[in-house]
């Protein structure tokens, strides 16, 4: 028996030592497996089981880890339990378990878990409270993250604008960030984008994490920037920084789902297809568990919008109803969504009516309804209805807003009695309430001046009493009084007047005689022109032109003028006076042609004809010796000379 | 032989001047013989005793009248006579120049006797040519005579005709050297023209009066003739017509030509003095302009009124023309002009333009109804605009006084009215009236283009102007004292007003500034209760009152929050299970944890 006693216990240690060695080593794995040899010799051994809650804790496995310690029922182990269920969102039991601890003052552990819880619970002051108490309490390593957290609790305290926000530290880019998440809740874009590219910067420069843990925090950092210029309106920057960031595929559920949202609403209209996978990458469960609640209903409501731009009417209703049942403070905001779908569907008079239920069932968003149902009817084109909306605002139909917009639409029916008696009943109102602020002067302003327009003077005088007493020494007031008592009574107009600063009267008889002349009055053209401003143009002397003389041209010259011959010096001789001129020619011709008229009698053709053979065969050699020296002419020329001398022989 | 057939004709003229009867038709003419013969005696070739040419121009001027009337003699192969009988006279067609025939052709047998009778010195035997063309003139005469004492003419015409056939059977009888007849003939002719020239108004008894001058040398050279008793055959003449019954028919035919003048207007009475009224124009443009006054009465619209009193105003300038015109004619009118003292002819053209200048005002201030029709006071509360037409401007309302003015002061200006010193105060008063309607509307084109100062200033001299105009007299024919109290008034209430208004110039570029602030926003209605603006957009399919859709949201990124709590997750102590050194252990486990804590912020 006792041999069998030592090889359990040597089991035993062995195991401790490996659980030992691979818990110094972070190999959890392995040392659940020896945890397990253990628990398989001593099923019942508190340090066993502890260490294996442990591991599983350290795997990240806190459903196997939570049903452990349940089966087991190990109750003294209260932090490990209620850490698993703040991993697993279950953040009320969570803080129900540390309570039930009932160890006071907690230690260290059960604080910094509590205090976690709270932050999940988005329930931020106790959150805030806590951490100052264990920041001051506790001096460890880990004072940096703390402050962080410090500031992280701060910027979810900062979307209450009517908190006040503590001092929080700067140093490191975390600290940055948390400080450009303040800035930003608190609406001050420009600072929180100045943090956080000095967060940016920072982060880069890190070279504690490795590459990838680089990328990734970075891209918090510029979906967060992208955010900021979204809201300063330079959408296209902030576009392309969600699409670069989304384009890493961050394992990040919760920045997918803010990059997604915020592309949507980018996009508004347009694009839609796109924005649907987007919204729905938006609405995955994965960042369900992620995400806060504001960010999950403004993700909801942008849904709703989402299908109201796609024009799926049914699919507005559902999600609208869905969204007021689950988010019930965005209620008026999906019953708005869900009017506009049904004025797009042209149902002005059952969108009027679900916002007049909604106005009866909540009194607090009764006076925002109004206005909505006044806009359907004014959509619809009812104007009466709207003047009777209008009217039943209670006293708030004496706002200067309100009552102008009465005034627009009586004049917009042709109903300027109404109008009248309305502007009276406000002064009377004003009047009786002795209600004084800057806010109604343009209001008293504006009911004198319609009063005015219309002829009322009297009206109008009732409202610029009014705008003196607020004014007593605006003279401008004091004129318009003076313009509405001229109307209807001069006495006082006239006792008015005096307290009018002095008009410079005209001191010139001869301008008023000149004004009195009326011949600008005459031409339309010259009345729009000051009497007083006439300037008689003085006449220009007409400038003396200085004629330039024009060269002469050059005498035109032949075509074919060669400079370097000289002329003909014989060009203007007459022909028969030139050198060249023959007149034997001339002389000869003139012979020939007598003697052949003479000698050509009747008998002469049968001579001729004889003399021609005889001509043939006398002179045949003689020819080819003229041809051979004279031009064509000159040999035909001596050629009939011949014949008519023999035929004169005969 | 001769007197026998003298006597016939005496006794034919008799009776018919007996039996002629006097009643009046509906259309009656009127023809002046003397003046017409005169007339055209004056402006063909008579004037220098040329009587063939005056022979030609009768020739002419029957050929034209018979060509005119279409009442030719055959045609121009026969020639067939016809004379001008009582049927061209009466009826649809009936034309006063059918009587001009018979009047130029007796007219033309005279001249051509005359120029005989020139003729006569060098060939006696033309006396006898003479002779008989003063017989063929008595003949169409008395063709005359008989046609003038129908129904168709007047008694003056009547009278006329008398005395031109007188005149003519004396002449032929002078002729033939029957002086005894003659005699009796020339001094009938004498007594009927002497008796129609004091019934006629003064400008034309001239006339008559030279031609009776005309009779006495003939008369007195027919009494040489006639030997013994000269003195006594005139008496006896002179009671032997008075038997006769002449003189008697002379009487009534007088009178009737006296009511006839007096019915066509021959005179007008204008402040204080008669002018008689000579030309026919002008007599027609009197008696209208009469019926002028009733004919405005009945009409109420603005524009008939224009239209009616237009059409007078071109009737006067006709008038006007007139008169000018018989001025040039007549030299001796014509050097009165230059005369001191204003002639009746000067006075009646005074008149005239007096009615032109007072007519074109009524004319105006007619223009003036009209155009406030559409013309928006912004001093007169009560009124509304009932016009039609386009918005009239007060620069408008302004050129219509100053017309009005410069007619005014050409109504001062008329000739011959310089010295009344009623009528210039009157028209004075209606100046100064006017002026201050001038001052008043160019005050309002002032306020229009926000001339403020200029515009008291003038508003101050209307008013005074009116003031001065209410104190003097007015003119009886235009009361305007009720719109001169109105225009008082206006000015009282507005000239406080245009102080006002300077004031606010003043403040404006502030005022302007504001209004533009609060007018540019383009917030909805819910957004923006405090502040008043009307906003037109509530009329329009898009209303700007709240906006109904929700704008989608963006999200910001959670804040980094590190998960601390890790680091307390540690295996237990295992001490006890261990026999190798464990406290060294311990201390390198914490460290090592204190690192992995560090890495573990995946888990933000």
């Amino acid at each position: 028996m006792s041999k069998d006693a030592n090889p359990k216990e040597a089991l035993i240690k062995a195991a401790y030592a490996d659980v030992n060695k691979f818990g110094n080593n972070q190999e959890f794995d392995k040392a659940v497996k020896a945890v397990n040899r253990i628990l398989g010799v001593a099923p019942d051994d508190p340090t066993a089981l502890h260490c294996k809650v442990v591991c599983l804790v350290q795997l990240s496995k806190f459903e196997e880890a939570y049903k452990f310690i349940e089966k087991n029922r190990l109750s003294s182990l209260f932090f490990e339990k209620a850490y698993c269920e703040y991993q697993l969102n279950k953040q009320q039991q969570a803080l129900k378990t540390i309570d039930d601890a009932g160890l006071q003052p907690l230690p260290p552990n059960l604080k910094e878990l509590r205090t976690q819880v709270l932050y999940r619970l988005e329930r931020y002051d106790e959150c805030l409270d806590s951490y100052r108490d264990i920041i001051k309490n506790t001096s460890d390593e880990y004072e940096e993250e703390r402050r962080t957290n410090l500031s992280a609790v701060a910027a979810n305290l900062a979307v209450d604008q009517t908190k006040e926000v503590p001092e929080v530290p700067e140093d490191t880019y975390e600290q940055y960030f948390n400080s450009a998440c303040i800035q930003a809740n608190r609406q001050k874009y420009a600072e929180a984008e100045r943090k956080l590219r000095t967060s940016e910067k920072l982060c880069l420069e890190d070279e504690c994490a490795s590459e990838e843990e680089i990328i990734e925090e970075v891209d918090v950092i510029r979906v967060q920037l992208a955010y900021v210029l979204q809201l300063q309106g330079k959408t296209k920057e902030a576009s392309s920084i969600y699409a670069d960031c989304l384009r890493h595929k961050p394992k990040d559920a919760a920045l997918v789902a803010v990059a997604s949202n915020n592309l949507v609403v980018v996009n508004k209209d347009q694009n839609v297809f796109d924005s649907k996978k987007k919204i729905r990458a938006a609405l995955a469960d994965a960042c369900e568990s992620r995400l806060t609640s504001r960010q999950k209903q403004v993700i909801a409501l942008n849904n709703c919008l989402l299908a109201l731009y796609t024009n799926a009417g049914d699919q507005v209703q559902q999600l609208s109803q869905k969204l007021a049942q689950t988010y019930p403070q965005v209620e008026f905001e999906a019953l708005l969504i869900r009017c506009t779908q049904l004025a797009k569907d042209r149902k002005h008079k059952e969108a009027i009516e679900q916002l007049q239920k909604f106005a009866a069932a909540h009194k607090s968003h009764e006076f925002v309804s109004k206005f909505a149902i006044i806009q359907l009817q004014l959509l619809q084109g009812n104007r009466k209805d709207a003047i009777e909306t209008l009217l039943s605002l209670g006293e708030a139909k004496y706002k200067p807003g309100v009552v102008s917009a009465l005034v627009s639409l009586y004049l917009g029916t042709d109903n300027k009695t109404a109008a009248s008696a309305l502007l009276k009943s406000a002064v009377d109102w004003y009047k009786k309430n002795e209600v004084s602020s800057g806010d109604l002067s343009d209001m008293w302003r504006q009911a004198a001046e319609f009063h005015l327009r219309g002829g009322a003077s009297e009206t109008a005088a009732s409202s610029l009493e009014e705008l003196l007493k607020l004014n007593p020494n605006d003279t401008k007031v004091l004129a318009q009084l003076v313009i509405a008592y001229a109307q209807f009574q001069p006495k006082r107009a006239l006792e008015l007047s005096r307290k009018l600063p002095k008009l410079e009267t005209l001191t010139t008889a001869s301008e008023i005689d000149a004004l009195e002349a009326a011949n600008w009055v005459m031409s339309a053209k010259a009345a729009k022109k000051t009497a007083n401003t006439k300037v008689e143009p003085s006449p220009s002397t007409p400038l003396e032109k200085k004629k330039n003389r024009n060269r002469k041209r050059k005498g035109k010259l032949p075509k074919n003028y060669n400079a370097e011959v000289a002329p003909d010096p014989e060009r203007w001789l007459p022909k028969y006076e030139r050198t060249g001129f023959r007149k034997k020619r001339g002389g000869a011709r003139g012979k020939d042609v007598i003697k052949g008229s003479q000698g050509m009698a009747s008998g002469a053709a049968d001579q001729y004809d004889m003399s021609s053979r005889v001509n043939l065969t006398k002179n045949s050699p003689a020819t080819p010796v003229y041809q051979e020296t004279a031009p064509g002419p000159r040999q035909q020329h001596r050629k009939g000379g011949h014949k008519k001398k023999k035929g004169g022989r005969f | 032989m001769v007197v026998q057939e003298d006597n016939p004709n005496t006794g034919d003229v008799q009776e018919k001047t007996e039996t002629a009867p006097v009643a009046e038709p509906s259309k009656i003419f009127t023809v002046e013989i003397l003046h017409m013969i005169k007339d055209a005696q004056q402006q063909h070739g008579l004037r220098h005793g040329d009587f063939q040419r005056y022979r030609g121009y009768c020739s002419r001027r029957i050929r034209r009248l018979r060509k005119a009337l279409k009442y030719p003699q055959g045609d121009k192969r026969h020639f067939k006579r016809r004379d001008v009988t009582i049927g061209q006279l009466t009826g649809k067609k009936a034309d006063e120049r059918f009587i001009h025939i018979p009047l130029i052709c007796a007219e033309r047998a005279w001249a051509y006797a005359m120029q005989l009778k020139q003729e006569s010195n060098t060939e006696p035997r033309k006396r006898f040519h003479l002779v008989n063309k003063l017989r063929r003139a008595c003949f169409y005469a008395l063709q005359l005579q008989e046609l003038c004492n129908t129904e168709a003419f007047d008694a003056r015409t009547k009278l006329e005709c008398e005395a031109y056939v007188a005149w003519m059977h004396g002449t032929l009888h002078f002729e033939l050297q029957l002086w005894k007849t003659a005699g009796e003939h020339l001094k009938r002719a004498q007594v009927v023209y002497e008796n129609l020239g004091k019934a006629l108004p003064e400008d034309e008894q001239e006339l008559y009066r030279a031609k009776v001058n005309e009779f006495t040398p003939n008369l007195r050279y027919c009494a040489y003739n006639i030997s013994g008793g000269a003195s006594g055959g005139k008496i006896d003449e002179i009671l032997e017509l008075r038997a006769q019954g002449v003189l008697e028919n002379l009487d009534v035919l007088v009178s009737q030509t006296k009511t006839e003048s007096s019915e066509g207007l021959q005179t007008i009475d204008w402040r204080g003095r008669k002018v008689t009224v000579r030309p026919e124009k002008v007599r027609l443009f009197l008696l209208s302009a009469q019926e002028l006054d009733k004919s405005l009465a009945k009409t109420t619209k603005q524009d008939a009124k224009i239209e009616l009193i237009e059409r007078i105003l071109m009737d006067c300038k006709d008038a006007i023309q007139a008169v000018r015109d018989e001025i040039k004619q007549d030299p001796k009118l014509r050097s009165l002009t230059t005369g001191q003292t204003v002639s009746g002819v000067q006075y009646l053209l005074a008149y005239l333009s007096y009615i032109r200048h007072s007519r074109t005002l009524q004319r105006n201030l007619c223009l003036v109804e009209q155009a406030k029709l559409n013309f928006y006071d912004p001093n007169l509360q009560s009124q509304q605009n009932v016009g039609d037409g386009k918005r009239v401007r007060p620069q408008d309302l302004a050129r219509l006084y100053e017309i009005i003015l410069q007619n005014v002061t050409e109504m001062q200006q008329i000739n011959g009215l310089e010295d009344d010193a009623t009528y210039q105060s009157e028209v004075e008063n209606l100046a100064i009236t006017f002026k201050a309607f001038r001052c008043y509307y160019i005050a309002l084109t002032l306020i229009d283009i926000k001339k403020w100062k200029e515009a008291v200033a003038l508003y101050e001299r209307a008013s005074n102007y009116a003031t001065e105009a209410l104190k003097g007299k007015s003119s009886p024919e235009f009361q305007l004292q009720e719109e001169l109290k109105k225009v008082v008034s206006a000015i009282d209430g507005c000239k406080f007003s245009a102080h006002a208004y300077s004031v606010l110039e003043d403040d404006n570029s502030e005022e302007s500034g504001t209004t533009t602030k609060s007018q540019k926003t383009t917030k909805p209605l819910y957004e923006r209760l405090s502040l008043y603006k009307e906003d037109q957009s509530l009329h329009t399919k898009a209303p700007n009152v709240f906006k109904l859709t929700p704008d989608m949201e963006p999200i910001p990124c959670k804040p980094i929050f590190f998960d601390l709590a890790m680091t307390y997750v540690e295996l237990p102590s295992l001490e006890g299970k261990l026999e190798s050194p464990g406290k060294k252990g311990a201390s390198i486990t914490g460290f090592v944890k204190g690192f992995l804590g560090w890495g573990g912020g995946g888990n933000k």
